[in-house]
This record gives C-alpha cells, structure tokens and sequence, in this order.
C-alpha cells in the first residue's frame, strides 16, 4: 500500500514561513489529521502534499516515490474540498469518471466503475442528476466518490465538512470513518474543529505556526497534551501560570499564585523553579457545596455563574480575584436546573492525575 | 407610490420604444414617403430594399466584416482575459484600464487614429483596414463578457481536475473552457452587432466600391427618402432581437444546470 512521508517540509511566502520544516510520516492505511487554527500551516501542508503549492524546500514522498518535483496530475492522489469543487457543467456521473477518463479507461470500465463507486456512497440512481441538483452531503458524497474512484495511493481531504451543518457533519463524519477504514485507504485530513480530529483520526498532528508542536493518538493529545497551545485548542479550559516547587519522583508540586497542585508526571518531570503553565480539564474539577479549608488539589470558592446546557452544567468559579471552570454531568433528573446557584460557596477538588504540566 | 412608480416606469418603456415602433409600422408604407401610421400598408418597400444591390451588397460585407473581426478578436480576448483574471503582475490594473481604452475614447477619434495609422504603415487594402479597426473596437466587449465569467469559476474546480490527472491543457480544455463558454457566446453576439452597426470608425475606412450597411443606409438617406430604409431597418431589428433570443438560450439555458 501507501505511505506518505513528509521531510523538512517548509514554505515561506516572503519572510513568513507558512511551514516549518514539517516532517511527519504517514503509515499506509493510516487517517492522520492535521489540527490547528486558521493560518497555522495545516492547508498548505496538505497543498504541498497534493502538488497544488510548490514547497520552498523539504521532500514529499507517495507510496516510496519521490513526488517532490512532481505535477499534481501525475502524482495519484484524491482530494476533497471544502466547497466540494464539483464540475458543475458535468452530471454526477462524468464527474466521477473525469479521473478514469484522464487515465484513459474505455467507456464500458468507465461505466461500471463509476457504478461500483457511487454505490460505496449510497447513491446509485444519482449519476444523471447535475450538482446543483443534490444536497451539500450528497454533494461532498459524490467529491468522496470521484477522489476514490481512481484508486488513489493517499485520500487529501481539506475541511471536506466544514460548510455542512452540524447534524449532517456528524452523519458524513462516521461515513468516512466507515469508508477510509473499510478500504484501507491512507489519508491526510485537515481541520480546525478539534471533536472532528478526535472521531476521525488513528493519529493527530496539532500545527502551531507552520510547525506540528504535537503528534500522537486522539487520546494522547487530548489527555496529554504537552504544550500549552496544544492544551488549550484541545479544549482545556483552566490554564495557570505556575512554577514547580519540588520533583519526587513522578511526583511534582507546583505553585499557581497561591494556588497549590500536585501532579503525577507521565513523561520527563520538569526542572524545580521552570516556569510551566498548569493544565486541569473543566469536567475533571468536582464541585462540592459548602464551605471548606485549601489544600493541595482542593480550593473554595464561591459560584459567579452557573451555565445549564442540559447535558451539562458548567459552573464559573471566583476563586479570589481568579475563575477556575468546573464542569459536571447532569447524572440525576433536576427540574430546577442547575445543582448549585450564584453566589452559593462551593469547594473545588480534582486528582493529582489530572493535573497536566505544560510548556510555554 | 408604487402606482406612481409603475406610471414611471411605462412612459420610460413607451420612450424608448416609440421611435423603433414608428421606424416597424412606417416600413410597411405603400407610399413613397413614410407614413405613420400609413395610408396604406404593403411589403412592397421591402422588396424594393432587398432589390438594391447597394444595401445587399454592403449587408453582405457588414456580416462578414463582423464575422471575420469576432472570429479574430475572442482568441486574443479569451487570453487577456485568462492573464489579468488569473495572474497578479505589475501594472496589472493599468493593463485593464488599457484594453477597455477604446470603450472610454470617442469613436471617431478611433477612426481618424486608425486611418492615419494605417496610412503610415502602408495598409491600403479596405477590407485589411475594415478588419483591423473593427478588431479593435469589438475587442473591449469581448475582454469584459470574457473576464467577468472567468472571474466567476471556482479555482479549486480546476484543481480538482488536476488531482484527479489532468493536465494544465486539458483542466483548461474540459473544465475552464465548458464554464466561460456562456461567456465567451456573449461576448462573441456583442462583438457581432457591435462590429455590424459601427459608423463612426468604419465612415473613415470604406471606399465607393466596399461599404458596410450603416454607412450605405447613411448614404441612401442623405438622396432618397422612402420606406424602404424604413423596412431595412426593420429587419435590422429583427435580426438583433434574435441574437438577444440566442444569447438568452445559450446563457440561460445554462444558468438552470447551475453553472
């Protein structure tokens, strides 16, 4: 099968480098998502890749060919768009069979080709209809349909859900799982939405600045994110400048302006006296009603706003001149909503082992 | 108000229509002046028009002449257009501004500019001469339909093609090409009548010998006075209102598969 492997891979539009020397390897079958905000690298790496961008230096490799000088039509790659980049002129039908025409393929393979391939995304009985016709899943269903067609060495998928709404993305979101796993098909995919990485993905690159400042699983980034950065786009909520105060063993104590916390290290324990950012999860701090006396991994406070989402209720603590955020599930029916209101005191509480030491 | 505004509305329609539905009616005069509304009504004036080899004959090298010239332009036109659509260089905007010059120009300096031009280099043929200033004065039309449909594709259509194996010839030749064409249809209709109704620039060009049908109109006009100007007119009419009939087909048409 495929592998794709990036190596030093930059591009520098002027003085700024759009990316920074990336270098990441993709196993063949495996789904890597690239994450991050907006301008952090993750499209044009993905453009490097398909040839659409010429990278200033570094290597691009497809299946152990060296495509790095390249052109995009020559390299077998499929892409899907965010705005779905379907030909408007041509019925869904062409569209899917544009690639094997390229390839030269007779009318009679074409045909059932294109057959095989709208029916893997449930629409046979559509190839006559135009795009205008069909409805924005069904119209990224047959982008799906024409990039895989042609039996590409690596899926490039830019944002491909991002102009759907929520429920349909969610729907498309578990039919590519289904479908890139089902095939064995090695993909790139690039988002912002964190919750889509996490679904989708065997491994996860977060892009800061043109560079991957982290690689690993969906559940080693979201519950050991090493950098601050990292930790806050994987959602976590309370983020404390602190310094460490001493390392015993994977044992670490650390000082947030007052606020005292002690952590188990998974990994190298940090220097006593660095500076770090300290790192707790909202739904990982449990609430309790009442008044109570600080301790290491333990704070009172008073509420300073209670969020009822149903589900959820999330709770805004002041803690003296600063907020933590704690989150809880709404477990027990409770018609009055939230379990605690404003102003009620409340003592704040987690575990050692949610406490995440992270770099600046 | 928006009886007021309906009002409006209708005298403008009535204003703008009224001169062309005097030229249809008076054209179907019996008399040897045209009456509106006429005396008595025959097509007689018709046949006498299509009868003069003047206005057949110069008819005949006007649609060839506008022919010949759109055919020369859209090549020329479909590249600007790709270049400063596609393209960002320097002097770009002074590069627009330039190839939509001979629309901001007055047209009988165009004229008077061509054949002085035209005498310097030593371009003597009228024909030549017809074909290089009508090229030139239908070109802008064709840059303008041409650039705003281009401007319209979606650039990640034609990257798609390209993931998909397409080559810059063929992404051009199966994707760009299919979606300007209502464009370039467009431009190609304008350039036409553009090209088939010019005076101003053609009255320098043409000799005794080779005319184009405006001008044989103008002439006609200046010794005679009857219908049958009235009636070529007419038929002027029709046959632009059947461009604008094509040009809604070929462009509308389009429009419904949702390009």
């Amino acid at each position: 099968m495929a592998e794709v492997r990036l190596e030093n891979v930059t591009k520098a539009y002027g003085e700024t480098l759009a990316v920074d020397q990336v270098s990441l390897t993709v196993a063949s079958g495996e789904f890597v998502t690239l994450l991050g905000p907006s301008g952090c690298g993750k499209t044009t790496t993905l453009r490097v890749v398909a040839g659409l961008v010429d990278g200033s230096s570094g290597r691009i490799a497809i299946a152990g060919r060296d495509v790095t000088a390249i052109p995009t039509h020559k390299r077998n790659i499929g892409m899907a768009f965010q705005s779905h980049a379907l030909f408007p002129h041509m019925t869904v039908a062409d569209n899917v069979a544009f690639g094997l025409k390229m390839r030269g393929l007779s009318g009679a393979d074409r045909r059932s080709r294109v057959a095989e391939a709208l029916d893997m995304v449930r629409l046979s009985g559509f190839g006559g209809r135009y795009p205008a016709q069909l409805s924005g899943g069904q119209q990224q269903r047959v982008a799906l349909a024409r990039a895989l067609v042609i039996n590409p060495d690596v899926l490039l998928l830019d944002e491909p859900f991002g102009a759907l709404d929520r429920k349909l993305r969610e729907t498309m979101q578990e039919e590519l799982r289904d479908l890139t796993r089902r095939i064995g098909i090695t993909a790139m995919f690039v988002t912002h939405d964190q919750e889509e990485a996490l679904i989708l993905s065997d491994r996860i690159a977060v892009m800061n600045a043109g560079r991957i400042e982290q690689i690993g699983t969906p559940a080693e980034v979201f519950e050991f994110p090493r950098t601050r950065f990292v930790a806050d786009f994987m959602g976590v909520a309370n983020l404390l400048p602190a310094r460490v105060t001493g390392v015993t063993g994977d044992r670490v104590s650390l000082d947030a302006d007052g606020l005292l916390m002690e952590t188990r290290m998974v990994g190298a324990a940090p220097a006593v006296g660095a500076e770090i950012a300290a790192g707790i999860r909202a739904e990982r701090i449990a609430v309790a009603s009442g008044e109570g006396t600080p301790a290491p991994n333990t704070i009172a406070g008073r509420i300073q706003s209670a969020i009822y989402h149903g589900n959820q209720t999330t709770y805004i603590v002041d803690i003296g001149g600063r907020t933590l955020t704690a989150r809880e599930s709404n477990q027990q029916v409770n018609d009055g909503g939230a379990r605690l209101k404003e102003n009620d005191a409340a003592v704040l509480s987690w575990e050692a082992a949610s406490v995440r030491v992270l770099q600046h | 108000m928006t009886r007021i505004f309906h009002a409006a509305i209708a005298l403008l329609v009535v204003f703008i229509l009224a001169p062309i539905v005097v030229v249809v009616v008076a054209s179907f005069s019996a008399k040897a002046i045209p009456e509106f509304p006429p005396s008595e009504w025959s097509v007689r004036w018709y046949a006498h028009a299509l009868s003069q080899p003047i206005f057949t004959d110069s008819a005949v090298n006007s649609a060839w002449l506008a022919l010949v010239s759109t055919a020369l332009a859209t090549p020329i036109a479909m590249g600007v257009a790709y270049v400063i659509v596609r393209f960002d260089f320097r002097g770009k905007d002074a590069l627009q501004t330039f190839m939509l010059s001979p629309l901001i120009v007055p047209s009988i300096v165009i004229g008077l500019a061509i054949l002085l031009a035209f005498a310097t280099i030593g371009i003597k043929g009228v024909g030549l001469r017809l074909i290089g200033a009508h090229v030139l004065i239908t070109f802008p039309y064709l840059v303008r339909t041409i650039m705003a449909s281009m401007a319209r594709v979606d650039l990640t259509v034609e990257e798609a093609a390209k993931t998909l194996g397409a080559n810059g010839l063929r992404t051009f030749w199966h994707i760009t090409l299919p979606l300007v064409r209502p464009g370039i249809i467009a431009g190609m209709l304008f350039s036409f009548i553009v090209s088939f109704d010019n005076v101003s620039v053609s009255l320098f060009l043409t000799s005794a010998r080779t005319n184009t049908l405006p001008l044989a109109i103008l002439n006609y006009v200046e010794y005679n006075f009857d219908p049958s100007v009235a009636a070529i007119s007419t038929m002027l009419i029709l046959f632009s209102l059947s461009a604008a009939v094509l040009l809604e087909r070929a462009v509308g048409l389009r429009r419904v598969v949702g390009v």
